[in-house]
């Protein structure tokens, strides 16, 4: 897998440590404000908004990113080299407008999974990616012989930037339909090495937060043996194992349709708390024509990627509302959404739109040069440790 | 019959506060005794603490319009003041105000920061090294 870190981060960071020692017992003499207690300082510097502080001082634009201030949200993007099969995560701070590169996930086992594949031009194979409880986790992929390539799901926790193996699935797959609800990973249906109908109805659950938080003193490796997935009920039947599915959580539902894009469709959705599957309904099936998510779990977008609309979920009429239409969502194949922003993956570029504005407007983030983007995920930034 | 606290600033001067204002600090509360000396707390900034928790204590409804626009102007002070008053109010641990203090100086960073688009100094005042580090890395 490329492990090269992009040039301009690389550079960043030379600069930052050089500037950083040197200055840094001046900086730490230097009050934030002076006048004040630093920890004073800080209370008062957490009322204003990260990208303000950024630009008038240094002392001011570490603040931001150490834990004591309000998190903002961030972008992290899975992002794969246009000519090879390599990918790595990057995050996209909005505040400076950088791209970095995530640290490189644990060599050993090594991760053989193919996006292009020799027999499959047009189409990519599919990785799956969920974030959940501030971890970004990679779910499920394919290798070279058409095998599933993650026994275990690979999580990159941001609270300590390191990577873990989360616990290993009783049936690895090499898609599903795959998501997030109230903090815990679901896996639903898909395929392992080959089709079983048994595992085409089957559905699991992973819990982050029944985790027990006690890391050794250097942060090493979680052994995730505290970590569990545990079966749920299953699918009515193995009609979800025909595309890598984005599951969608809303509300305490976790909600799935078994066909990407625009084609005719099934879908189903989960009730969490009485464990029990039903049909989605009418209206919100009919407007899922491209890949959804929901903001804080709460609003529902949809992309229709044809169209290049981008709608919202209304409940009450089970019906979905247009918000705007762009060339640039045309194609979209996956999106997140937090924080007032809806962010869309098309064909390898990042589309933001700000939902939250009164008048949502559309923009491209450009990606690294020669990185295109596979997924994406809204998260709060990580601190950047001094 | 209420307590009363004493209450001396650093430069020798002492205040009464009714037991009601006196315990809004929770330095106080959680002290032996009712006279507290406040370091470091001179006697123009500590009569405005008192102040704030004599008009805190005496009103039931905190949210009522009067008090906040009390509140608005007794924070409507200049910087200089505003800095001794959170630091005393902090020592005292009188949470309300320095949540509202605190939202000022937050309020006053936004304004300030928003005028200027490019900052040759930081809006507050900046000891002259800083100020020099800050013109050499272009701000």
């Amino acid at each position: 897998m490329a492990n090269s870190i992009p040039e301009v981060s690389k550079r960043r960071r030379l600069s930052q440590n050089d500037n950083d020692n040197h200055n840094h017992n001046q900086l730490q003499q230097q009050p934030l404000l002076p006048g004040l207690p630093d920890h004073i300082a800080q209370a008062c510097l957490s009322l204003v908004d990260p990208t303000t502080l950024y630009s008038v001082c240094r002392s001011w634009r570490r603040v931001i990113y150490t834990r004591s201030f309000p998190p903002f949200l961030s972008l992290y993007a899975l992002l794969s080299c246009s000519s090879s099969n390599s990918i790595q995560f990057y995050n996209f701070d909005p505040v400076s407008s950088k791209w970095g590169a995530l640290p490189s996930m644990p060599p050993d086992p090594p991760l053989r999974l193919f996006l292009r594949h020799p027999a499959f031009i047009s189409r990519n194979l599919p990785i799956q990616s969920v974030s959940a409880s501030g971890n970004l986790i990679l779910l499920a992929a394919t290798t070279h012989n058409f095998s599933p390539a993650l026994p275990r799901p690979l999580n990159f926790d941001l609270s300590t930037s390191s990577w873990h193996f989360g616990p290993p699935l009783a049936t690895p797959r090499r898609w599903c339909a795959a998501g997030t609800l109230r903090g815990a990973v679901y896996v639903a249906s898909g395929i392992g090495s080959h089709f079983s109908v048994n595992v085409a109805r089957s559905v699991e659950r992973w819990d982050l937060s029944k985790k027990n938080n006690s890391t050794s003193p250097n942060g090493s490796e979680y052994l995730g043996w505290e970590w569990e997935w545990e079966r749920v009920s299953s699918l009515r039947d193995g009609r979800f194992s025909r595309d890598a599915i984005d599951a969608v959580g809303w509300r305490g539902k976790l909600c799935m349709v078994n066909v990407k894009g625009d084609a005719l469709k099934d879908g189903v959705v989960y009730d969490a708390e009485k464990d029990t599957w039903q049909d989605m309904p009418e209206g919100m099936i009919a407007g899922w024509t491209g890949p959804v998510a929901a903001m804080d779990e709460d609003v529902m977008y949809v992309v229709d990627e044809a169209k290049g609309a981008l709608r919202r979920y209304d409940p009450g009429r089970d019906a979905w509302h247009q918000i705007l239409e762009s060339e640039s969502l045309k194609g979209a194949d996956q999106i997140a959404a937090g924080g007032g922003r809806v962010c869309a993956v098309c064909r390898g570029r990042i589309v933001v739109v700000d939902v939250a504005a009164p008048r949502p407007r559309v923009w491209d983030v450009e990606t690294p040069s020669g990185l295109e983007a596979v997924a994406i995920h809204i998260l709060p930034r990580m601190c950047q440790l001094v | 019959m209420s307590r009363v606290f004493k209450l001396k600033s650093s430069d020798n001067e002492t205040f009464e506060v009714e037991e009601a204002a006196a315990l809004l600090s929770e330095t106080i509360k959680s002290s032996s005794s009712t006279e507290i000396t406040v370091p470091n707390v001179k006697a123009e900034i500590l009569g405005k603490v008192v102040e704030w928790c004599n008009k805190h204590a005496e009103s039931e409804d905190t949210k009522d319009q009067l008090i906040k626009e009390w509140d608005a102007e007794f924070v409507s002070v200049d910087q200089h003041v505003l800095f001794k008053l959170i630091t005393a109010a902090d020592y005292l641990q009188i949470k309300e105000l320095v949540d509202q203090l605190t939202q000022r100086v937050g309020d006053m960073i936004k304004a300030k920061t928003l005028k200027t688009v490019e900052m040759t100094y930081p809006t507050f005042n900046v000891e002259r090294e800083v100020q020099e580090e800050l013109k050499s890395l272009g701000f």
